[in-house]
């Protein structure tokens, strides 16, 4: 049973950060309709960039830099390489995304490439006693949970809320759920929408950024090393509905959880750790026949 | 002696291409390797197989594009049609002897059954969840090829060359040549191309093509004008999957080794591209699609032309994705899009105009192309790209000034606003009764 | 206040205004009448900004708007309510007035006294909105795609009204409603121009309630102005008596 909870909580790690990178690629989606093939690769160039830092600075200074540097790279990306392509089909944009991801790839291979690197977790740091991050484990009941595996966690719900009230009860946030509803009335309320956009593709590079460096300390720092994520990331949000915030988290927890179980207790001949990747999408598949546009997302409605 | 006389021929632009096009695919490319070495546009082996792979390519194309093109579906699981269609053929021909023809249409047939039996559940999904449900069926198959090895040989694959026949008997009895493999192995996948070629513009032009499209323009007005929406989605899903499933099985052939990870899902994701940028529903584009997707590595060398430039090797990769980038910008429709576009505006076009701009294009680029070979170098290539400007302007200069003077004014227009006409001043309804208004009574 | 001038405005190659003059005064209420198709909307969305014209010019206020976009449009003091309502179907009522107000809301406070002036603005602009449409105070929670067609054009012009603006463009606000909900609406547009002194452009296919309220009308014809007049005028003309009264 301790075996269970294990596998369940390492899950609901990984699952975390496939959740957060979901979530970024979620909040491009509602607002512009494109899935961003592109995510992964911007969260992994960001923590290499992160990785740089961090042979002169500290951890807790580069952070907040690396996010910064990250919603530049959306916004850029945004405004310069998006932005001509707008008012095209949605496949078309999504094959210019398909372009960046080349690009990033390639260019981070011929900058960082060669000999994986090796990546630190977010260090230990004290709160009225009460450690945070660091190095070791916490026993929490029949389980033993390292801490930076907590550290995931409680960053995927921390940033969760943080943007819940955000979009909820900020006149920005409020504007930006408007503009991923309907540009042509936001327009008229005086909104930029073009503003609007950028801002969304910046803030989901940030939430990217963010995942890319926590599972960056899991996994060997080096150039493919998003390209499972991304599609683990992909799954997890349209499991969880691919307008919504909330299922995208959902979505990646549940799939990080169900990935280990499965590896775990299926019969190693014909399922097994092996076909786990499998199995997850077979899950996925069946779910989605049963709720087509996701667990949490909402059916369009069209007018005839 | 009577005089024969024979039906003349015209001489169309049309008809000419066709005969280049025919000679050029049926003996330059397998052929002009006899000529010697160094020979312009000379085809060795190497190319004649890239062109090999090309038609391969475009036969997946075609089907995808019958798929998400006409029909809207969008799939990013054709790899796994492929592998099942290579796969079929693969283990048929190694470990049970049947000979090559019938493997390719058998995997072709099995792989269009695993198409219809996707298609159905598919019926329930959209856009992008069934994007990324298909991409997971990609994902999935060279997980399932490495598992079930006890059939498909696990991770080391399955290697077919030594079963390809040598051309089949045939060819040397009713044809008196003798193929070398290379060359018969080109000759049967433009074959197959060129069937599933017509297959496609059959289906398109059809009843069933038409369905297609209306039902990606409006499933509900389609429903509403009688066409079964469930049984032409997954006639769509069986007919491309079928396809993808001849390509399989001809890869066999011209590769001669499958693998599982001969088909992940990379693979997949380069078909959508394929189609996308070649051009949506557009045959046409299918064709340049695949074209693109194997030359176009190839083209990072065409950037040596620009003096002083070089491209590091390995920022290849990269210069694929900006080359994808500005496609999707400035060619919205794709290459088929662009063909368009420039035969329109050719049709509009003085036969004058046209004449200085293919002389232009011609003697500029042979001017570049013999700078470069003759003088070589930083000095070569500058050389050649002053002449290159010089016969530019000489040739183009006036129709490109007449151009741009008017897109000039034009801009002037824009700026300015049109001259105020008198009696619009203080005009109003307060003003004065109906008559007067200056565009009443016009209608 | 709203001056159009041989107005040529198109999407794509397709030209829907050939050449559009027209006049709102300022405190009146102006109606275009006219068929489907007679480019109505298109002159609206010519004057808020999402259709740049191709040729002509429109002025607001003597100063000219028509190469602006529709958010500095907004900020000068006009408000559109577009054809079809275009609400934020998925947020609330109270948000979607709020989203009204956005234009007066934009850029950081620059101090407390700043902050309390805007949130005083903003209850004073609800209180107006809801005195018009008390409905909409008790529905404030309900999502706005769940509201009825009469509640939900309500909500439009609520949502219109929030910026204080000085002119209103509303485009066919009759459009699909019932015709008791309908004469109520028209009331309430008539009670804003009256009691605040709103300038109107009324863009409608329902000539009688129109023209019943407006002032002055244009009827527009295949993307031509066909007549101009006073309403009272216009009503009593046979070519409108006929075309668009159904007498």
């Amino acid at each position: 049973m301790d075996e269970f909870w294990q596998q369940v909580m390492t899950g609901l790690a990984t699952g975390s950060v496939y959740g957060l990178l979901a979530l970024a690629i979620v909040l491009i989606y509602r607002s512009t309709s494109v899935l961003n093939f592109a995510q992964g690769e911007m969260a992994m160039f960001t923590t290499f960039i992160a990785w740089s830092i961090l042979q002169w600075g500290e951890y807790w200074v580069m952070f907040p830099l690396v996010l910064l540097i990250a919603a530049g790279l959306g916004a850029f990306i945004e405004r310069v390489i998006i932005r001509p392509v707008e008012g095209a089909p949605v496949l078309n944009i999504i094959i210019v995304t398909l372009g960046m991801f080349a690009i990033l790839n390639n260019v981070a291979t011929w900058r960082w490439g060669g000999i994986p690197k090796g990546f630190t977790a977010p260090p230990e740091i004290q709160v009225t006693g009460v450690k945070f991050f660091g190095e070791g484990a916490l026993d929490i009941g029949p389980t033993v949970v390292s801490y930076h595996d907590l550290t995931i966690l409680v960053f995927a719900v921390a940033i969760m809320a943080a943007l819940y009230v955000f979009f909820q009860y900020t006149p920005l946030g409020l504007a930006m759920r408007a503009t991923a509803q309907n540009s042509t009335a936001s327009r008229l309320m005086g909104i930029r929408v073009g503003r609007m956009l950028t801002m969304g593709w910046a803030l989901s590079a940030a939430v990217g950024a963010v995942a890319g460096l926590l599972i960056a300390p899991l996994i060997l720092l080096q150039p493919p090393m998003m390209m499972g994520v991304l599609l683990y990331a992909f799954a997890a949000a349209v499991l969880g509905g691919l307008d919504s915030p909330v299922g995208a988290i959902v979505g990646g927890l549940i799939i990080g959880v169900s990935e280990n179980l499965v590896g775990t207790y299926t019969p190693k001949e014909w399922l097994g750790p092996d076909m786990k990747l499998t199995v997850t999408l077979l899950i996925i598949v069946v779910v989605l026949l049963i709720r087509p546009t996701g667990i949490f997302g909402r059916r369009a409605l069209r007018r005839v | 002696m009577r005089r024969l006389s024979l039906p003349s021929l015209p001489l169309t632009p049309k008809l000419v291409a066709f005969a280049v096009l025919a000679f050029f695919l049926i003996w330059w490319v397998p052929f002009s390797h006899v000529l010697p070495e160094g020979f312009p546009l000379r085809f060795g082996t190497y190319r004649t197989f890239q062109v090999s792979e090309i038609a391969m390519w475009a036969i997946v194309a075609l089907g995808l594009n019958i798929l998400t093109g006409y029909n809207g579906q969008i799939s990013l699981g054709h790899s796994a049609f492929v592998a099942v269609g290579g796969y079929t053929a693969a283990i048929l021909m190694v470990d049970y002897g049947w000979p090559f023809w019938s493997t390719i249409i058998l995997g072709g047939v099995i792989a269009g059954s695993l198409g219809f039996l996707i298609g159905v559940p598919a019926l329930r999904l959209t856009g992008p969840y069934l994007a990324i449900a298909t991409l997971g069926l990609a994902l999935a198959t060279p997980q399932i090829l490495k598992k079930y090895d006890g059939l498909t040989h696990g991770t080391q694959g399955i290697n077919v060359r030594p079963e390809v026949p040598e051309p089949p008997a045939f060819i040397e009895d009713w044809f008196g040549i003798h193929l070398s493999n290379d060359e018969w192995i080109y000759f049967l996948a433009l074959f197959i191309a060129l069937v599933m070629l017509i297959l496609a513009i059959n289906i398109v032009r059809s009843r069933i093509g038409r369905a297609f499209v209306a039902i990606r323009d409006s499933e509900i007005a389609a429903q509403a004008m009688g066409i079964s929406v469930p049984r032409y989605k997954t006639m769509a899903f069986a007919i491309s999957a079928f396809y993808a499933g001849i390509a399989g099985g001809t890869y066999a052939q011209v590769v001669g080794y499958v693998s599982p990870e001969s088909f992940n899902f990379l693979l997949s994701i380069n078909f959508l591209t394929t189609i996308v940028v070649g051009g949506l529903a557009s045959i046409l584009g299918s064709i340049l699609g695949a074209t693109g997707l194997i030359l176009v590595p190839e083209l990072s060398d065409l950037v040596s032309f620009i003096p002083g430039a070089s491209l590091p090797a390995e920022l290849s990769w990269a210069f694929y994705g900006g080359a994808l980038i500005l496609v999707m910008i400035f060619a919205p429709y794709g290459l088929a899009g662009l063909v368009h576009r420039l035969t329109r505006w050719v049709s509009t076009r003085p036969r004058a105009e046209l004449r200085n701009v293919v002389a232009g294009v011609g003697l500029g680029v042979a001017a570049v192309v013999l700078a470069d070979q003759l003088i070589g170098g930083f000095v070569g290539q500058t050389v050649g790209w002053i002449a290159f400007l010089l016969i530019a302007t000489f040739l183009w200069g006036p129709a490109l000034t007449r151009m741009g003077a008017r897109g000039y004014g034009r801009l002037l227009e824009a700026r300015r606003g049109p001259p105020a006409s008198p009696g619009q001043t203080g005009a109003g309804p307060d003003d004065r009764p109906s008559e007067e208004h200056p565009d009443a009574g016009k209608r | 206040m709203l001056q159009l001038r041989d107005v040529v405005a198109a999407y794509g190659p397709i030209v829907a205004l050939h050449g559009v003059s027209l006049e709102v005064p300022e405190g009146k209420i102006v109606t275009v009448l006219g068929a489907n198709g007679a480019g109505k909307s298109t002159a609206l969305r010519a004057i808020s900004g999402l259709l740049r014209p191709k040729e002509g010019s429109i002025e607001f206020e003597g100063q000219r708007i028509d190469h602006l976009s529709p958010e500095e449009i907004v900020s000068l003091g006009m408000s559109h309510i577009p054809e079809g309502r275009q609400l934020f179907s998925e947020m609330t009522v109270l948000e979607n007035l709020r989203l009204g107000a956005y234009s007066r809301f934009t850029g950081l406070a620059t101090s407390i006294r700043e902050y309390r002036r805007r949130k005083q603005d903003f209850e004073a602009a609800l209180k107006q909105v809801f005195e018009y449409f008390p409905i909409l105070a008790e529905r404030q929670k309900q999502i706005a795609g769940t509201l009825s067609g009469g509640e939900q054009q309500m909500l439009a012009m609520g949502r219109g009204l929030m910026g204080n603006p000085r002119l209103l463009l509303l485009d066919e606000p009759s459009m699909g409603l019932a015709p008791i909900v309908t004469r109520e609406i028209f009331e309430i547009i008539h009670a804003i121009n009256r009691t605040q002194g709103v300038t109107i452009l009324l863009v409608e296919q329902n000539a009688k309630l129109a023209l019943e309220i407006a002032h002055y009308g244009y009827v527009l014809e295949t993307g031509r102005i066909a007549l101009a007049d006073t309403s009272e005028n216009l009503r009593k003309s046979e070519a409108v008596q006929r075309s668009y009264l159904g007498y």
